[in-house]
């Protein structure tokens, strides 16, 4: 159980209203004693404009429609409205949290621009849409070593909320002992075997703090994100350490194949 | 014409021969005197099997209709077998059409308390069955496995988009694919410099993969559904578990009804449909001192759909036979039962448990007794009840449906099927304009009950009628009438008959002075109704009713209505009339005068000239006319001009009773002859001279001697009645003492010319051989005056002809 004195700062941030619409839910549902004071932060991705115009390149849509790729201009009209969009959805749950709200609306790469954003925020909560409608578990992605504990006490917050139960995953190693022995944490051995892991779980939203690790860089919370496919929340986005320039859900470069000989 | 003797003018019963039931004799279900013909059309009603027999039962008002069809319908109910019940349920396919089942009598409120402990049961044993291990984990089983489906989809193509160096890429419009190159997105700029192999490359990766990703978006919803369709699933089976064990405990004596078998049947299949309503109730409800295991669940909203509305039951009435209901507000939905309505959020909402039952559907299989004025008078209530027989079946429609108002949701609830004996009471009146204007009714009602006024007197049935009004006395916790109490109220029974050979079978109006005198007995600590007592009581009625007739006897004896009681006039005569307030009829005199000249031929009736005089006042002058115009100067022309009227009469004059009296005016005019007027006539009469029978005789003889009283009887006064009417007198005591002490006289007539002698003291004459009167009778100076006028009209008419010729001369 949070209280009044453990409130924070929440950035919510997304790169579309459609990913900023799951936070905004999410954040709906735990705000009451956590949030002190909301941000949101709409980033307009460069990437994807850069991107735009293949001959054969259509947008896939939720409902598995394939649909012409809006122009520049059409895209950019796009993000204001969803700018508009996320505002008010954002100015709503401030208001019925009764708490001070902030909106930004930037233009760059998106994980960078949401990292930036983040610096002096307690968290930050980046959006991404979900298509399923049965609510997932709280997953907690934690350094086996050394166990965040206000990131293990924030996910059974929110479990708690959202009537769920928490996953924790750990990188590396055994964890220390914790009051759950049946909901004790997995042991992972690598970063990829994590995201392969996230990749198949039905998450409600995922923890991390970039501070503890495992995670700690800006290219490592981007693949987090998209292995996730639903919110993620992070703990101390700001210290997250700069990666390359590029952004959204890009895949890492192909590693030398391996050999067996 | 004779003189009436006191024992013609009142025929007493003699208490001596009037046997009154003793208390343990008396029998409160004595029925009516007389009522044969009725009691046989009640009887053949109640009895014959084919439909629409009804029965329309007509009579005077307090003349025991209502206890005599209730005695003999309860009778015939009594060997009759108990109707079936009926209940309404729920129809699970279509709410607003609730389903109506037909049970054996008294199962109903045992299918109705079987279902409700069927659903409080239900309702701990669901939610244990749905809390289980055992459910829970395979409900846990399938959901991981859908999840993990979903998510299974979208890692594999995530996989194999990674492996061919394809990036998805989140827009606000969707997902979108581009190819990487050196860990980076290509820029469009570049793609377009890359060799055309391979931007063909990349266009196929790029065109398959959106495909597949497109199939991935369009499986989740189909995935989403098989889930959901095997979580159901697993619902419906563990429902149905639970369910079907606790249908079987139903007892085999309600399942055995086949009606009852297919209704679990559905409930069955709902519950297991709705098995989530059973979840829900046992969602933090327990607020109560009692455990949540023995709380009356069935009583919740949610639950109403499994409820059993009993229209009708007859558990309790198992040795009553069939029904006998009596409905004393037959309005539309009394009768044919309601929907009733709630107010739920603004709006009014109903359901089957709403559903009322009617009249007719507690009578059904047996009687129903109906007051038919209410009926008609109750709208759309008569409609109602028609097409209820005529189908055959109960049809439940609102008041507010049929003229248009409802504007909220109602219900089509099956017809029960309708098999009940209808009885309308009511007037005779109401039955002749029913068979006249309404078509179905004589369809609908074949039988007529038509109850007696009276019945004649005779040994018999002075037995029948002491055994009824003893019957009445007792039902109404009065003392007994002794014998002499008993005859004196018989005599009043004959009275009110107005006739002496008669009893009036008004029982209401008989059991009211029964009341009264019985009120007076207990004044004076009696153990018995006396005749004292019973007197007392008429003549305090007389006195409640009698303000009217005391002024104007009032009126009368100060000289402002000038009625003369001795003393002997040319052409004025006393006649009789009675005047009726409601049920008091009181008589009085009226002065009639004629007044006589030459003319042509012409009668006139003042009464009848300014519209005083009713049609039969005018027929009544009509017919004297013609008895004149035909005994009187028939060889010469009718050289009459006379006129009649009554004397300060202000108000409307109707009936004939008064023609003989105008008619005796009219020859005292004509023959010069005065009158006697210490007499009243009353007596219609015929174009032939006799003098007809006439009502009311008794209150128009005391009304003619109170007056008479009143100045001081002086032995010549008295009245001059028609024959034909002596059975009909019934004087009160005060007339006869007179009688008797040769203070007054009640003289009858057949005759005009008895009539004429008795007033004029002259010999009303006969026609000789000759053709002409008696010399000196009243008839010859009648015919003499009559043939003088006719003679002074020709001489006029010479006169004027001369008259004229010799103008026409000049």
């Amino acid at each position: 159980m949070m209280s009044s004195g453990s409130k924070k700062r929440v950035l919510i941030a997304a790169g579309s209203y459609v990913d900023a619409a799951a936070a905004i839910r999410l954040a709906e549902r735990i705000a009451s004693g956590l949030i002190a004071e909301l941000g949101g932060v709409l980033v307009d991705d460069e990437a994807i404009a850069e991107t735009t115009g293949l001959p054969v390149q259509r947008i896939v849509t939720s409902g598995g429609m394939l649909v012409q790729v809006p122009s520049r201009t059409r895209l950019a009209g796009l993000m204001q409205s969803d700018a508009r969009a996320f505002r008010s959805g954002l100015s709503g749950v401030a208001s019925a949290c009764t708490v001070e709200w902030v909106f930004e609306h930037r233009r760059g790469e998106l994980i960078s621009g949401i990292c930036e954003a983040a610096r002096g925020w307690d968290l930050l909560l980046v959006g991404h849409r979900t298509g399923r409608r049965r609510a997932g578990r709280v997953v907690l992605v934690d350094n086996a070593s050394s166990p965040s504990s206000e990131a293990t006490d924030l996910a059974r917050g929110i479990a708690e909320r959202l009537g769920t139960d928490v996953a924790m995953i750990a990188v590396n190693g055994p964890t220390a002992a914790t009051d759950e022995a049946a909901t004790g944490p997995e042991i992972v051995g690598s970063e990829r075997a994590l995201l392969a892991r996230l990749n198949r779980i039905n998450a409600a939203l995922v923890i991390v703090d970039l501070a503890e690790g495992p995670l700690r860089g800006r290219e490592q919370l981007r693949h987090l994100i998209e292995a996730s496919r639903c919110p993620v929340l992070v703990l101390n986005a700001s210290r997250a350490e700069p990666a390359i320039a590029y952004s959204t859900l890009i895949p890492e470069p192909p590693k030398a194949p391996e050999t067996d000989m | 014409m004779i003189e009436v003797s006191t024992s013609m003018l009142c025929n007493q019963h003699n208490p001596k021969a009037i046997t009154a039931p003793t208390s343990e004799q008396v029998s409160e279900t004595a029925s009516l005197v007389g009522q044969d013909r009725s009691r046989a059309a009640i009887e053949l009603s109640a009895s014959i099997r084919h439909d629409l027999f009804n029965l329309f039962v007509t009579g005077p008002a307090g003349s025991g209709r209502h206890a005599e069809v209730l005695g003999i319908l309860r009778a015939h109910a009594a060997a009759r077998p108990l109707p079936v019940d009926w209940v309404y349920v729920n129809n699970f396919d279509d709410p607003q059409k609730p389903r109506a089942l037909e049970l054996p009598a008294g199962k109903a409120s045992m299918l109705r308390d079987c279902m409700q402990k069927l659903v409080d049961d239900l309702a701990n044993d669901i939610p244990a069955l749905f809390e289980s291990d055992e459910y829970q984990s395979q409900r846990r089983l399938i959901e991981e496995e859908i999840e993990q489906s979903q998510e299974t989809a979208m890692a594999e193509f995530s996989d194999r988009t990674h492996a061919e160096n394809i990036a998805l890429l989140r827009t606000p419009m969707g997902f979108m694919l581009t190819p990487i190159r050196d860990g980076k997105p290509l820029k469009t700029e570049d793609y377009g410099k890359l060799p055309e192999q391979e931007q063909a490359e990349v266009d196929e990766k790029i065109a398959r993969f959106q495909e597949q990703l497109a199939e991935v978006m369009r499986e989740a919803p189909k995935l989403e559904r098989q889930g959901r369709n095997r979580i159901e699933q697993l619902n419906a089976d563990m429902a149905e578990r639970a369910v079907s064990a606790r249908i079987d405990e139903v007892a085999t004596e309600l399942r055995g009804i086949e009606t009852v078998a297919s209704y679990l049947t559905d409930v069955q299949a709902d519950i297991i449909a709705n098995a989530e309503l059973f979840l829900k109730s046992e969602n933090g409800r327990n607020d109560g001192p009692f455990p949540e295991e023995i709380r009356k669940y069935h009583k919740d909203p949610e639950f109403g759909r499994y409820a059993v509305n009993v229209m009708v039951s007859h558990t309790d009435k198992a040795d009553l036979g069939a029904p006998v209901e009596m409905e004393d507000l037959p309005t539309l939905d009394r009768l044919t039962g309601r929907i009733e309505h709630v107010s739920h959020m603004g709006s009014l909402m109903t359901n089957f448990t709403m559903i009322k039952p009617g009249a007719l559907h507690r009578a059904n299989g047996g009687y129903l007794i109906l007051d038919a004025r209410r009926v008609l008078a109750e709208p759309y209530a008569w409609d109602a009840l028609k097409r209820c027989l005529k189908n055959r079946r109960i049809t439940i429609t609102s008041l507010a449906e049929r003229i248009s108002l409802a504007s909220t949701i109602t219900l089509e609830p099956d017809p029960i099927p309708l098999s009940v004996r209808v009885v309308l009471v009511g007037d005779r009146m109401l039955h002749a304009l029913l068979v006249m204007f309404d078509p179905d009714f004589a369809e609908l009602f074949k039988i007529q009950a038509d109850f007696e006024e009276s019945v004649d007197r005779n040994a018999v049935t002075i037995a029948g009628m002491s055994d009824l009004l003893a019957g009445q006395a007792a039902r109404e916790n009065l003392r007994q009438l002794n014998a002499a109490g008993m005859a004196r109220l018989l005599d009043e029974a004959v009275r009110t008959a107005e006739d002496s050979r008669k009893y009036s079978l008004k029982v209401g109006a008989l059991t009211d002075l029964m009341c009264e005198a019985d009120h007076y007995a207990s004044l004076r600590s009696a153990d018995a109704i006396d005749a004292a007592d019973i007197a007392a009581a008429v003549e305090a009625q007389d006195r409640r009713a009698s303000r009217i007739r005391e002024r104007m006897h009032e009126a009368i004896t100060r000289g402002t209505i000038l009625i003369d009681t001795s003393g002997r006039k040319i052409g004025q005569v006393n006649g009789l009339s009675i005047i009726g307030f409601g049920d008091y009829v009181f008589g009085r005199p009226s002065r009639i005068t004629a007044r006589v000249r030459m003319g042509a031929g012409k009668l006139i009736d003042i009464e009848r000239e300014v519209e005083l005089g009713g049609p039969l006042h005018s027929k009544g002058v009509m017919i004297l006319s013609g008895y004149l115009a035909s005994t009187f100067a028939l060889d010469v022309p009718f050289s009459l001009h006379a006129s009649l009227v009554f004397e300060q009469s202000y108000g409307g004059v109707d009936g004939d009773s008064a023609s003989s009296t105008e008619l005796y005016a009219l020859l005292s005019a004509l023959s010069g002859l005065p009158i006697d007027q210490g007499l009243a006539v009353t007596g219609s009469v015929n174009q032939a001279g006799e003098v007809q029978a006439i009502g009311g005789v008794n209150q128009k003889i005391e009304g003619f001697f109170d007056i008479c009283a009143a100045r001081g009887l002086s032995g010549q006064q008295g009245v001059i009645i028609p024959k034909t009417n002596i059975d009909h007198l019934m004087l009160r005591p005060r007339v006869l003492e007179a009688v008797e002490a040769g203070k007054f006289r009640v003289l009858a007539v057949e005759t005009i010319e008895e009539g004429i002698e008795a007033l004029t003291g002259v010999p009303a004459g006969k026609r000789g051989p000759d053709g002409a009167f008696e010399q000196g009778s009243v008839y010859a100076r009648v015919d003499q005056r009559l043939r003088g006028f006719a003679e002074q009209r020709r001489k006029f008419g010479r006169d004027k002809q001369a008259s004229n010729e010799e103008e026409s001369t000049r």
